[in-house]
């Protein structure tokens, strides 16, 4: 039950944060602009006055591809390496938005200042979580595709069939996936446990979060399979949509961009939707949870403590206490008189 | 009993048709070739030792117009004896076998030939000495030599009666073993093919006999092959022969009768594993030999090697055999994949490719060697674009035909491309297309130029060459070539004279020396093609100005137009060769109005220009608008456009944008 009223009460929430879709989608497209846009200068410049690139108007043309991109040179090298500085910007941006998300998912009130308040003051710590769960997903990457590639080595000398050879890269690649998706799971409720806990550190973190997960593995792994599969679907029904719309004309160009546009969207929703379940589910297990209910009860008993003793101090200022040096001063004092 | 001796002699009979197979009994077609070294063998395969062992003997007629004693013939199969060999050298490799068997001796391959006597008994063996014609090397014995003890007279039949043993390597180069998959190609001695002064050009007679290189296939004479072939029951034997019977014998064996009749070369394969579908066109039974993973792609096959049958009857001749075995090695084994034996050839499927389609491309390709090379059996040593090129090219035909023109080899997720699209991009990227020319032997071309110099280049030249000249005058020369030269050993300049003989009966003398400057450029030279629309320009008309003799006396008149309330307009499109070659080309001029002219121009200078005045200015031009010279280098320099349409690079644009947009996506899942 937990998994279904998590998931439905994320999509809820997320609804209420129009504001933050609007402003990750903008950041997005601002992104991506500042490369698409030089892109289009740069083909039309290798292209000339050539007609030839015309052919790729109505559908894709070989040779004019092929021609064109021997008239570019280096160009699409250069754009390469550009498109994975943008994917590495772009990959911060998100680590510092993710604050500013749960955050907000952690207040009652909702502003956008509070949203980059959160940003700011999370950024570095989960940019430590994100850091550690990310080699360790480079890790396990690396692991699974070597023992991949000796499987692989030994079917060549004993596999009957190429489907063998299919068969294993797939399900190398469907494992790989489900550890991703426990890893990132992992990172995302360790940014849960560092904004309800900030004395914990950032190495800790995915530490109690792995504990955690595997604890409750059945829910949140559950939810998490649901909340990625959701996104798939969504993937599935926009490229049986979008392959057959060729945008041939103008109004069709039109509805292929709104419809591309709505699926990139989608996507951010999809995510903020993600964090927002999760969230859900980490709160769900607040109370039942004793580890992190009892390092969290300590924190805000010691917390109260100290505010108690600071509101005392307040109501109630007394004389300087006989500390040791007043005690001297005294001394001297007395000393001072008699002589 | 008084019918005893009747009763007898039928079940002689019988017993002697079914012990020989039957095949000397089986009324034979007319004879469609010379039938010059025609082969017996029997022979037993060990599926352990990966060995074939038997007997053979050559039936040779000799062709020359001189008496002949000594014979030249190959054994391929030495070619993987040891590294040292002409071919493991150009292919610069150390040794053959997969990693676990490398350099033990199963893996390597030879021929071992353990006697050689004539009908007399006359054992000659001993007269055998191996011979490096091509290179010298004293290490590589694909070739051989045997002196007979008497001379054979022209016309004279000589019968050779040879004892071998082939081991068989693991596979390479399109024969061999793997596991109990066993590929037998090129694997009994086979004589070389003795020519006459003035045949293919010679300037001397004698024996046409290469090693056996890295890049070269085979040439052989015709003739019929009676093939028997004894190995374990369970296995299936599929050959380029026709199955007369098969036996099973008392030691779990079976044996296997084949004959075919007019074919250069016998091939056969055996596997455990096969399923057969079976088809047929007209008169041709077709047997398709398929790894049962592979099963479904029967039809695949089948289809392609009808649509290629009908093509070739319809263009060239009609398949003259009543068989052919298609065969699907196993993934394993597909270095045996690709490769023809006229009425066996083999392909190359694999699941799990969808929108690329290699089985129908390969089977269309094998397919066509039947002719080229099978039927037009060119010498594949010497003129290897004869065969590889011109069925290239019919290839590139059929699939196009067959598949659709811009995507015929792929079609997925909106990429494509066509079979033709792909041969010229495959000539026209090369970093430096003058590299080499298509015609040169076999093991001459650089490092990597094989495959581009004689599939790709010349199949791009003879499309181009059909449509400069008509698709009804390339059928014409092809025909003609076909009939003239069928089952026989053509050269390219047979062929060329044909294209002569055609050209000057259909588009006149000029036709003929144009054609011949054509295949001397881009067949014998390494010359490129490449025209260029390099400007466009519209300027004002203006009437006389400056001083002049107006009733005898100089006066100043000032530059004006024409007609003030009209503007004209002096328009000019300049061409220009940056290439060697000429070419006759198109150009297609669109005026602002929408008018449009083409221009022809005969490409001989190294620039030209169209010139115009009036009221309607150029717009755009573009040489040859329906891409028909494939060998043009560059077709973006052949237009230009003044008002250049945008909507390509805004679609590319977004395009781009959205490729960018999902891609950083998905590093927001790592997170």
């Amino acid at each position: 039950m937990k998994i279904f009223t998590s998931y439905t009460k994320g999509f809820l929430k997320t609804g209420n944060y129009p504001r933050i879709l609007i402003l990750l989608y903008s950041l997005n497209l601002l992104m991506v602009l500042l490369i698409a846009i030089p892109f289009y200068f740069v083909a039309k410049e290798t292209a000339g006055n050539s007609m030839l690139p015309a052919n790729l108007i109505n559908e894709f043309n070989y040779t004019a591809a092929m021609e064109w991109l021997r008239e570019a040179g280096n160009l699409p090298k250069t754009f390469f390496i550009l498109t994975i500085c943008l994917a590495s910007s772009y990959y911060l941006l998100w680590v510092f938005i993710s604050g500013g998300i749960i955050h907000t998912l952690n207040s009652k009130n909702y502003s956008m200042k509070q949203f980059w308040s959160g940003s700011s003051s999370n950024f570095f710590r989960f940019l430590g979580v994100s850091g550690t769960v990310l080699i360790a997903q480079i890790l396990m990457a690396v692991i699974i595709f070597s023992v991949l590639a000796l499987k692989i080595d030994f079917l060549t000398r004993s596999a009957i069939t190429e489907n063998e050879f299919v068969e294993w890269s797939i399900g190398a690649g469907a494992l790989f996936l489900l550890i991703f998706l426990f890893l990132s799971t992992v990172s995302d409720y360790a940014k849960c446990y560092l904004l309800l806990n900030k004395s914990i550190n950032i190495f800790a973190a995915p530490y109690r979060s792995f504990i955690f997960t595997i604890k409750h593995f059945l829910n949140i792994y559950a939810l998490r399979i649901l909340l990625f599969a959701t996104p798939l679907l969504a993937g599935y029904l926009y490229w049986k949509v979008s392959s057959n719309m060729a945008g041939a004309t103008t109004i069709g160009l039109i509805a292929l961009v709104l419809v591309r546009q709505v699926f990139i969207a989608m996507r951010i929703w999809f995510r903020l939707w993600t964090y927002s379940s999760q969230f859900e589910m980490c709160l769900a297990y607040f109370n039942s949870d004793k580890q992190m209910n009892k390092e969290l009860r300590l924190e805000i008993k010691r917390q109260k403590k100290e505010a108690k003793r600071k509101k005392r101090e307040q109501a109630n200022p007394k004389p300087n206490q006989n500390t040791e040096d007043q005690k001297e001063e005294n001394q001297l004092k007395e000393i001072t008189i008699e002589d | 009993m008084k019918h005893a001796p009747f009763y007898l002699l039928s079940i002689f009979l019988f017993l002697t048709i079914h012990v020989t197979g039957q095949e000397k009994n089986i009324a034979t077609n007319k004879p469609l070739s010379k039938r010059i070294a025609n082969y017996d063998i029997s022979v037993k395969l060990d599926t352990v030792k990966k060995t074939i062992t038997g007997k053979q003997t050559l039936t040779w007629i000799n062709n020359a117009h001189v008496p002949i004693s000594e014979l030249h013939f190959h054994a391929y199969m030495n070619a993987f004896k040891n590294n040292q060999s002409t071919f493991m050298k150009e292919n610069r490799r150390s040794s053959i076998g997969s990693d676990e068997n490398e350099n033990s001796e199963i893996v390597w391959g030879w021929l071992d030939i353990k006697k050689i006597s004539t009908d007399k008994n006359q054992d000659i063996l001993k007269s055998l000495n191996y011979i490096s014609p091509d290179d010298e090397n004293p290490d590589d014995q694909t070739v051989f030599t045997l002196n007979l003890p008497e001379k054979i007279a022209p016309g004279d039949t000589l019968r050779l009666h040879f004892e071998f043993e082939t081991k068989l390597p693991e596979i390479v180069a399109r024969a061999g073993y793997k596991r109990n998959f066993f590929f037998a190609g090129q694997w009994f001695p086979k004589i070389g093919v003795y020519e006459n002064e003035g045949e293919r050009g010679r300037k001397t007679a004698g024996w046409n006999c290469h090693q056996y290189h890295a890049n070269s296939e085979f040439f052989a004479d015709f003739g019929v092959y009676n093939v028997d072939i004894t190995l374990p029951e369970n296995y299936i034997v599929a050959s380029g022969g026709k199955l007369l019977n098969t036996i099973v014998n008392k030691d779990r064996t079976k044996t296997w009768y084949f004959r075919a009749e007019d074919i250069v070369d016998f091939a056969w394969t055996a596997s455990q594993r096969y399923q057969i579908a079976k088809a047929k066109w007209n008169h041709v039974d077709i047997e398709v030999f398929l790894q049962p993973e592979h099963y479904h792609l029967a039809d695949n096959h089948i289809k392609s090697a009808m649509a290629t049958l009908d093509f070739f009857a319809d263009k060239l001749g009609t398949y003259p055999y009543t068989h052919m075995s298609i065969i699907d090695p196993p993934f394993y084994a597909l270095g045996s994949a690709g490769m023809e034996y006229t009425t066996l050839f083999t392909v190359g499927s694999l699941n799990y490719n969808p929108g690329i389609r290699n089985t129908e491309l390969i089977t269309v390709h094998e397919l066509g060697h039947a002719f080229f090379m099978g039927i037009l059996a060119s010498n594949e040593f010497e003129e290897p674009w004869m065969d590889e090129g011109m069925n290239s090219y019919f290839e590139n035909r059929i699939m196009d035909k067959t598949y659709g023109k811009n995507n015929s080899i792929i079609d997925i997720m909106g990429i494509q491309m066509g079979d033709f699209e792909e041969s010229r991009w495959s000539y026209v990227s090369l970093s430096n297309p003058r590299k080499a020319e298509s015609y040169r032997t076999s093991w001459d071309y650089p490092h990597g130029g094989y495959g581009v110099y004689n599939y790709s280049k010349p199949s791009a030249m003879l499309a181009t060459f059909e449509n400069i000249w008509g698709e009804d005058s390339m059928d014409k020369i092809m025909k003609t070539y076909y009939e003239r030269w069928k089952f026989k050993h053509p050269c390219t300049e047979d062929f060329l004279k044909i294209v002569d003989e055609v050209l000057l009966a259909e588009h006149g003398e000029d036709a003929v020396k144009d054609a011949r400057y054509f295949f001397d450029q881009f067949l014998f030279g390494n010359g490129i093609a490449d025209y260029a629309v390099t400007r466009i320009r519209n300027k004002k008309a203006y009437d006389r100005a400056g001083m002049i003799n107006k009733n005898g006396q100089l006066v100043l008149v000032e530059n004006k137009t024409i007609n003030d309330s009209i503007t004209e307009y002096n328009s000019s499109v300049r061409i220009e060769k940056l290439g060697d070659v000429t070419l006759p080309i198109e150009v297609l001029i669109t005026f602002e109005s929408g008018k449009k002219i083409t221009e022809h121009w005969n490409g001989n200078q190294n620039t030209t220009e169209f010139t115009y005045t009036g009221t309607d200015k150029i717009k755009s031009a573009i040489i040859d608008p329906e891409q028909k010279l494939l060998m043009d280098v560059n077709f973006m320099n052949n237009s230009i456009s003044l008002n250049q349409e945008s909507t390509p690079f805004g679609r590319l644009f977004l395009d781009f944008m959205n490729f960018l947009q999902q891609f950083t996506h998905f590093f927001v899942w790592l997170i």
